[in-house]
């Protein structure tokens, strides 16, 4: 029960800092999404169930923060990812570094295809701009701060 | 001795997932129902006491500055103002001895912003003045200077939620004031903020003013839109696209007048 507060509070914290300061990141528009890194990391390291329900949560919270058209798809995406990341709960390091790679970037692939992708459909952009422009840019991004953010909580825990 | 495992606790995960996306394809689907709204502006009620202790140390620290700046402005703006009454009691008269019909007044209703967002389907800021204060959805919102800002797209008791110009998703019918041509300013990912479709004859040069045409409900005329930054070669002999700078300074954005237009 401790732990469910703790996660939650902290996925606020997180929500939070994504809302207010989310933008100072931002390099050429791309801003990356702190929130999905929240998420599979409790998917990963803590709980598939909590990850499904907390990043239903948060995304419905963020999506009414930030007023999208679409209320309710970072929830979608959110609970996706959650639940993907928990079928690796504690089985992510015994996988080798490459793979642990490639899975992190399918987990944001999924994220941004079903946030940036369906939001975008009606807009006069071009699916290769979304992609290229947006899509992968954001991809990167993400992973590059997941990568050092997951380094760091290793060196940590150690 | 086998413990056997029930089927539903078998299923716990999978069939959470389930439901999880089930209620989200359903708050998708209902985006515009009265419960999805008020569960948001409920949201939006509450984020916006995070920013009051920001937003008071940050006043406490610019407040005299301010207060200076405003003081000039208002000289400047009252001479000005001296200018345009004679103009506009001019006009009148002139448009009445034409036989114009009245113009629509409008009240504003100052705010202030309490945080922008840029994210990938929207960019937004949110206003501390709502419903309570008279605030309507789609009510126009302009800056100090009179420069477009954007538009109302939710309101809450105490807030509101406005749609950026700079939003990839914003339509405005403005008017080139050189030419009087109208068309819509658009957002294109080639050249930025463009009004498409302009005659091939229309006289536009760099530089020229762009206000809002006042053809629609959200916006009265002659707010001030941007500038002609360049204009694009005639496409199929017949008509040719202006590329507009934005005159709003949106990061510097602090207070709003959220336009209430007369009924």
């Amino acid at each position: 029960m401790i732990d469910i507060l703790k996660y939650s509070v902290l996925g606020l914290l997180v929500l939070i800092f994504q809302w207010m300061l989310g933008d100072i990141f931002s390099i050429y528009g791309v801003t990356p999404s702190f929130l999905v890194i929240y998420v599979i990391y409790v998917g990963l390291t803590h709980n598939q169930l909590q990850a499904i329900w907390l990043g239903f949560i948060l995304g419905f919270l963020i999506d009414s923060l930030t007023g999208t058209h679409m209320v309710g798809i970072s929830a979608l995406a959110l609970s996706i990812v959650g639940y993907l990341a928990g079928i690796f709960y504690s089985r992510i390091v015994r996988i080798p570094i490459v793979v642990q790679y490639l899975l992190h970037t399918g987990f944001l692939l999924v994220f941004f295809i079903l946030t940036v992708m369906i939001t975008l459909q009606d807009s006069q952009w071009a699916a290769g701009n979304i992609v290229f422009l947006i899509l992968l840019p954001k991809t990167i991004y993400t992973l590059g701060l997941l990568s050092g953010i997951f380094v760091l909580l290793r060196v940590g825990s150690k | 001795m086998a413990t056997s495992v029930s089927p539903l606790s078998r299923y716990k995960v999978p069939l959470n997932l389930l439901v999880a996306i089930a209620l989200s394809l359903v708050i998708i689907g209902s985006g515009d129902s009265p419960l999805v709204r008020q569960s948001r502006n409920l949201i939006l009620e509450s984020s916006a006491y995070l920013y009051v202790p920001i937003q008071w140390i940050e006043t406490l620290f610019t407040i005299e500055k301010d207060y200076h700046k405003l003081q000039q402005s208002y000289i400047k703006a009252q001479i000005e103002l001296n200018r345009h009454k004679t103009l506009l009691q001019e006009n009148l008269r002139l448009r009445k001895m034409l036989g114009f019909k009245g113009e629509q007044g409008f009240d504003v209703i100052p705010a202030n912003v309490l945080s922008d967002v840029g994210s990938y389907t929207m960019n937004s800021l949110t206003v501390d003045q709502g419903s309570k204060d008279g605030v309507k959805p789609l009510s126009g919102v302009i800056d100090a200077q009179a420069q477009l800002v954007g538009k109302v797209v939710a309101v809450s008791r105490n807030t509101a939620l406005v749609q950026l110009v700079n939003d990839k998703n914003f339509r405005v019918s403005v008017r080139e004031m050189r030419s009087r041509n109208v068309g819509i300013l658009s957002y294109t990912l080639k050249k930025g903020y463009v009004i498409q479709d302009v005659p091939k004859n229309a006289e536009v040069i760099a530089g020229d003013s762009v206000l809002t045409s006042g053809f629609s409900d959200i916006f009265p005329e002659h707010i001030f839109v941007g500038w002609v930054s360049e204009i694009s070669p005639v496409i199929e002999d017949y008509v040719k696209s202006i590329q507009v700078d934005l005159a709003t300074d949106f990061n510097r954005l602090e207070e709003v007048f959220i336009l209430d237009q007369d009924d």
